[in-house]
Parts: structure tokens; sequence; C-alpha cells
């Protein structure tokens, strides 16, 4: 117990000799700030990046292989974001797409921006898994502004990537 | 059986069960998101939210039957078994743990014998189901 004494003894003198109040200090709140501050750091916390090729702003793009629609990156917004003014439909339509740069499919969700007349730009109309308007939650043929809380104006679509179809083993 | 048979089949046997919450929630995302929404809030007035009610109300038998016979599992073309994990997973992730715990999963048997009646009067039944399971 003696020895376990003197040497915390050394140690706390060591540290008192090499060390100020005021640095002890000075240190503690760079920790805390530097702590706080962290989380402001801009990083992506969204979805993962995706590896990709194409022009968002053509109906090639891989992401559009079921829209049916105008393209919000044509028409102020961007892929994944409505044009000012618009605003998000909350019921979509949900399809899988083949993302030719890294071999996935992917679940993207194609969300109807609302709020203004038709854009008229880049208008799109690939149906691939396409069901009759009969199976509605597979048609892509809905305007989904109807019946939402946005105005009913359609303007554009946009495409957000919300998954990863998993390989089957 | 010899050990790294046995060993094999127990490692099989725990992908398969990793994997099922993985699929169900790809299924979810593919047939209910559209509507339900990521977050199972659904759409006021107009979407039902799953967050809390799905599991009160997957409590009693009525509630069950309501459940199964909806436009959205009668129409669905999921398999009786895909939905069942579906509705399962949908539980777990939109209830809290305590909720989640005590109920009963739905088996893809009851889904077959459900699914095959849609519900006509679904706003009136919805409210009566819900007034029995507080």
């Amino acid at each position: 117990m003696q020895q376990f004494d003197s040497l915390v003894e050394r140690l706390s003198r060591s540290l008192a000799k090499t060390t100020s109040r005021r640095s002890v200090i000075r240190k503690l709140g760079v920790l805390l700030v530097g702590t706080a501050s962290l989380p402001l750091l801009p990083v992506a916390r969204g979805q993962a990046v995706v590896k990709e090729e194409g022009d968002p702003a053509t109906c090639e793009y891989w992401r559009y292989c079921a829209i049916d629609g105008f393209l919000c990156a044509c028409c102020g917004g961007s892929v994944t974001t409505c044009p000012p003014g618009t605003e998000p439909a909350p019921v979509t339509w949900v399809g899988t797409c083949r993302n030719a740069s890294d071999g996935n499919d992917y679940i993207v969700s194609y969300n109807d921006c609302c709020g203004k007349s038709s854009c008229g730009r880049c208008l799109c109309n690939r149906n691939e898994g396409d069901r009759p308007i009969y199976r509605p939650q597979q048609a892509n043929d809905l305007n989904w502004c109807i019946g939402s809380k946005a105005n009913i104006p359609y303007h554009c679509t946009v495409s957000r990537i919300v998954g990863v179809v998993e390989k089957k083993r | 059986m010899r050990p790294v048979l046995l060993m094999a089949l127990m490692l099989l046997g725990a992908l398969a069960l990793a994997d099922s919450p993985t699929r169900a929630k790809q299924h979810y995302q593919l047939h209910c998101m559209g509507c339900h929404g990521e977050d199972g809030a659904g759409l006021e007035g107009q979407v039902p939210s799953l967050r809390g009610t799905l599991s009160r109300i997957s409590q009693g038998e009525l509630g069950r039957d309501y459940v199964l016979r909806v436009p959205g599992v009668t129409q669905s073309s999921l398999s009786s078994e895909e939905l069942a994990a579906v509705l399962n997973w949908a539980i777990r992730e939109f209830s809290d743990a305590e909720a989640a715990e005590t109920t009963r999963p739905f088996t893809a048997t009851e889904v077959a014998t459900a699914r095959t009646r849609p519900l006509l009067e679904i706003g009136p039944t919805r409210a009566r189901v819900l007034s029995e399971a507080r």
C-alpha cells in the first residue's frame, strides 16, 4: 500500500511540475468545445455514397428506370430535391433499378413534387417493373400529388435511393 | 452427424435467420412504404399510421382479423409467408419494445386464411377495432 501511495505521489508531483493549472483548464476547455463541435462538422449523414455514372438530367440515367414524369433535375431541383416552391408528395411509388457501375439493384422511391404547374422539361417515361393501375402500389401512372397535403398541381419527380436489394444467396 | 457438418448446418441456420429481417424490410420498402412511409407514420386522414397502432390492434383476435383483410394485405403480390414476416418486422420496427414483445407474431397460415376475405367497410371496422383495443 505504501508503494502505491509513493507511486501516486511521484506521479502527482511530476504532473504538477510540468503543467500549470491554466494549461489544465485550457486543455479541458479544448476537449469540451471539440467534443461539442464534432457533430457540427459537415459530414454526410444520409445514405452511403453510391458509385455511379450518368447525367441526372437525361432519361437514361440509371435511377430513372421506372420513372414516369418530368425530371426535377431539369426543373430547378435535383435528382433528390424538389425545386423551390414545391414539396414532395408523402405517398410515392417505389421500384428497383440496377446500377451498372456497381452491379447492385437499388430500391428507388419516386416522389412527385407538388405545388406548381407541370415543369414541362425532360419528360421521361421508362416503365421497368411498372404494373397496371389496378395494382396502385406498383403503378407509375398515378399522380401522387392528388390527395396529398401539398397542393394538387404536379410539377416534377425526384428519385431517392432508400435501400439496396440484398442479393439472394 | 460429423461435428463439421453440424456446425455448417448451424451456421446456415443462423445466416437464414439473420437474413429474414433484412428481406422483410425490403418487402416493406417495395410494397408498403409508398403509402405508409419510411417511418410507418402514414398520412393523417388518408393512410393509417402503423406506429404504435399496429401492435395495439394486433393484440386481439378482431384486430388481427382486420389487419389481415385490409387492401394492402389482400391485394399484395407477396406470399403469405412474406406478408407474415413483413407484419412481424413492422410490429418490431414501429412499436416500443414492450408492445412488440407482447404481440403474438403472425403466421403464414393465419395470413393465408384471413386474406381471402377482403374487408368492404374498412373505415368503420378500423374505428371499432381501435376503440376496442384501447
